[in-house]
């Protein structure tokens, strides 16, 4: 289980530790606020992780609509339960 | 000759009910606001650590006589309820980071299905970038001075470069990013 876990982990990179590196490399200089958003793009952090959905038949797309397959909404329901027992107000991501 | 593990039902026990201690804790500090989210992962493990050991303790209180069995005992429980422990703290990652979690939890919000354009509306590459920076600037991971941003701690660029270094282990390419 914890093999599984860290594989999806590792499969895509995670865009936080991405920053901190790219802000690291940066070093004693720092790296300005406003350069992030030139190459965190919706092409990039988004959409890429919307055609994973379609293609691990978590979602399907159907006449340009997107909609949850039903492992899709079992998979949901799991984690809304946890994020409402643990009273996660933001909506995370 | 019998020897003495210590081996019983109980002990297979020990790193469940420390794992459920954890969790119970974390859930506990977390639900009651008692703390953030993080520290409330670091506290719930190591009480779940600290029942561990005490319980293995008062099965062995003679540690000096410890047998290689009884060790190799200890040693096991605590590789499962560090397995369980960790499988866990990825879980509460997953319910609060995850893009993919996010984006299913939106789609399910609408059985009527979105569009892209009506997915990105509700989540887009500059809202991420902005909860993921006050992320790490509210847990001190970076800071943020003159309209620069520097690395202040240590321990996500330490998970980051063990993430590249998995990734190149895992599947032999590099990030995404680059």
């Amino acid at each position: 289980m914890a093999y599984l876990i860290t594989y999806s982990a590792v499969e895509v990179d995670s865009p936080s530790l991405v920053m901190t590196m790219t802000i690291q490399k940066a070093g004693g200089k720092g790296f300005p606020v406003t350069d992030f958003k030139n190459f965190i793009t919706d092409e990039l952090v988004v959409i890429p992780r919307v055609n994973d959905l379609v293609h691990d038949k978590i979602a399907k797309f159907e006449g340009g609509i997107y909609k949850l397959t039903p492992k899709g909404i079992n998979l949901a329901k799991i984690f809304n339960t946890y994020r409402n027992f643990l009273k996660l107000k933001d909506k995370g991501g | 000759m019998i020897i003495e593990t210590g081996a019983n039902g109980f002990n297979l026990l020990i790193p469940l009910l420390s794992f459920s201690v954890n969790v119970t804790f974390q859930a506990f500090l977390f639900r009651s606001r008692s703390c953030g989210l993080l520290k409330s992962e670091y506290i719930g493990f190591t009480l779940g650590l600290v029942l561990l050991l005490s319980l293995q303790l008062s099965l062995h209180p003679m540690l000096p006589e410890l047998t290689l069995d009884a060790l190799a005992i200890v040693i096991v429980n605590l590789l499962i309820f560090c397995g369980l422990s960790y499988c866990y703290f990825h879980f509460i990652n997953l319910c609060t980071t995850a893009r993919r979690i996010r984006l299913v939890r939106d789609l399910f919000a609408s059985p009527s299905g979105l569009t892209l354009d009506q997915i990105l509306e509700n989540y887009n590459a500059q809202d991420m970038l902005s909860k993921r920076i006050q992320r790490l600037l509210n847990s001190g991971q970076i800071v943020e001075q003159n309209g620069r941003y520097f690395a202040s701690k240590h321990l996500v660029l330490f998970a980051a470069w063990l993430m590249v270094i998995l990734k190149f282990i895992f599947l032999g390419k590099g990030s995404e990013y680059d």
